[in-house]
């Protein structure tokens, strides 16, 4: 038998206003209580008009803490609402299930306990990416590494089509327990991937506008000049193919 | 909702800036002063997702 109380993670998309749809809306609307993790402190202000009962999960995240017990405490703080009988909404930047550990555990968790509970897309920023660099995956693939598990795990990867490498403002922090980077990781990256790309390729760092008042970052420049660069949270860097495709006849 | 962020969410549902060559244009185009945003202090806070140094796949 079920339990009383339900949870659904919705995404709120990367612009504010431009992305959410109006399911996940409704669901935040309508929910018990709102568990909101978002990019901006203004996304948090937006997402708390929508609702009288909205708690930023901001608060867990702290340098210096495990990553692992930042997301245990979000999951433990839905589950005992979800156990009061609640009707639960988790408000996610971006979309709930990439990137994001919490959406995943407390569906899981929650279903494992006897609730209903689903996920709600929202616009990633990978789907950004897609539109405003003009880029299709189709054409000749696209792989995504998150930049730090790039590195560590010293992926295989295919040359011949684009490579995402995702947070790359923040490489190394599974060590460092900041939230940046140094010259010195990014260097580490370039090392990486200077073994498979010449030091002229021109690589793309990109950053999705979180208010509809932001322009997208879109900076060209050479993977030689990558250590040297800003970045941000919110940094992404793609690298495009090496190689066309050879044609099969 | 505080009637700024109101004001911003009705830019983000109806237009981007992506359509105009600078947020200027599009401002003056919607017929909104910039400077009623002054007064948000807008900033990025930590959403990312790390596993540490003992999650290795």
């Amino acid at each position: 038998m079920e339990n009383k109380g339900s949870l659904v993670n919705v995404g709120l998309g990367m612009t504010l206003g431009s992305h959410i749809t109006p399911l996940s809306r409704s669901y935040i609307e309508n929910a018990d209580v709102v568990f909101v993790a978002a990019s901006n402190n203004i996304v948090e202000q937006w997402v708390a008009g929508m609702n009288d009962d909205v708690r930023s999960l901001q608060e867990y995240y702290q340098e210096g803490l495990p990553r692992r017990k930042t997301y245990e405490k979000m999951v433990a703080v839905i589950m005992d609402e979800l156990r009061l009988g609640k009707n639960v909404c988790g408000a996610f930047y971006g979309h709930p299930g990439v990137f994001a550990w919490a959406p995943h555990e407390s569906i899981k968790q929650a279903k494992a306990e006897g609730f209903k509970a689903h996920m709600e897309p929202g616009i990633s920023a990978e789907d950004c990416l897609y539109a405003d660099l003009g880029i299709d995956p189709g054409t000749c693939g696209c792989t995504h590494y998150e930049a730090s598990q790039f590195i560590r795990s010293q992926k295989k990867f295919d040359s011949s089509a684009y490579l995402v490498l995702w947070q790359i403002g923040v490489l190394g922090s599974n060590t460092s327990k900041k939230f940046s980077t140094t010259q010195d990781y990014i260097q580490s990256l370039v090392d990486v991937l200077l073994k498979t790309y010449p030091e002229d390729m021109e690589v793309t760092l990109y950053e999705c506008a979180v208010l509809p008042i932001e322009e997208t970052l879109i900076y060209k420049l050479t993977l030689s000049q990558l250590a040297q660069s800003n970045t941000s949270l919110k940094t992404t860097l793609l690298i495009p193919p090496l190689s066309k495709i050879k044609k099969i006849d | 909702m505080n009637n700024t962020i109101k004001a911003l969410e009705k830019i983000g549902q109806n237009t981007s800036i992506k359509q105009h060559d600078t947020l200027q244009e599009m401002l003056d185009v919607l017929n909104v002063n910039a400077k009623s945003f002054d007064q948000l202090n807008t900033k990025d806070i930590v959403c990312i997702h790390i596993d540490d140094d003992d999650d290795e796949d």
